[in-house]
């Protein structure tokens, strides 16, 4: 009798709709919202710090210069991991599985990027560049480690998508997601490389 | 007529407090660089969450319509 109700009811009540925009991907936006701000904030306080230094020697005295040139190329490789994500997203919604190798070399291309970061604090460190050592220090690898923690935890979620498109369950709100938190850690990087690294 | 010598006091008050505006970077800062660092990164900091809110905002209002025309 119970069930029968229960079925009347079901019955009666209008049919779920999709939503407009899918839960996750309001949430990633959102979270990148609050991250473009936390970026703006560090990247306003070194614009700031700049201009009280205009016509002072920089680096300081004893400190190393950054490398551009080098971090030029690694910024070029950036960017096309953020290219080839894209030509992913297409591929996706032509056939899932024809994504499987842009979003393999995107993921490599954000590996690469991370490495080639790890190696160059590496020798900004044995030069006597550190956290402690100066201001310049300091800003240096606080905005520069804050999006190179952004930048892990894009790779682990681009890794998880890769899994899943691999298994065939990735969903297609699961890929822009990840899609959007890439481009985000893609498109706030040339800023701190022109702001940080001039 | 007692709002209004309230509100006129309250205006008086602020008159004797011309040591705090003056700590305004944007306003005092002897180098122009200085002045012109603080206004550019105040204006983006604030246009920027108000940009983000209401591009999201009119991108979701047209996502429910279009879905609303489908339905």
């Amino acid at each position: 009798m119970e069930s029968a109700t229960l079925t009347d009811r079901e019955r009666t009540e209008p049919p779920r709709r999709e939503p407009a925009v899918p839960n996750c991907v309001i949430g990633t936006i959102l979270f990148v919202g609050t991250e473009i701000m936390l970026f703006a904030g560090l990247i306003s306080a070194h614009v700031i710090f700049m201009s009280e230094r205009i016509g002072e020697l920089w680096p300081p005295p004893g400190q190393p210069r950054l490398p551009f040139e080098e971090t030029a190329i690694n910024t070029a490789a950036l960017m096309a991991s953020g290219i080839v994500l894209a030509f992913g997203r297409l591929a996706y919604n032509q056939q899932p599985r024809r994504a499987l190798l842009p979003l393999g070399m995107a993921l490599a291309l954000g590996m690469f990027f991370v490495g080639f970061q790890g190696v160059e604090w590496v020798g900004l460190i044995g030069e006597g560049l550190t956290l402690q050592s100066s201001t310049y220090g300091a800003f240096f690898y606080t905005i520069v480690g804050a999006h190179a923690l952004h930048a892990v935890a894009a790779l682990i979620c681009l890794a998880w998508a890769w899994s899943r498109l691999w298994r065939g369950t990735l969903g297609k709100a699961h890929f822009d997601s990840v899609q959007i938190f890439w481009y985000f850690v893609v498109l706030v990087w040339p800023v701190i490389f022109f702001q940080v690294y001039q | 007529m007692r709002r209004l010598k309230a509100l006129a006091l309250a205006l008086a008050a602020l008159t004797a407090f011309p040591g705090f505006a003056s700590a305004c970077p944007m306003c005092f800062d002897p180098s122009a660089e200085n002045r012109m660092a603080f206004l550019v990164t105040a204006m983006v900091l604030t246009a920027l969450p108000l940009g983000m809110v209401s591009g999201v905002g009119l991108w979701l209002r047209r996502r429910i319509r279009k879905r609303d025309r489908t339905d």
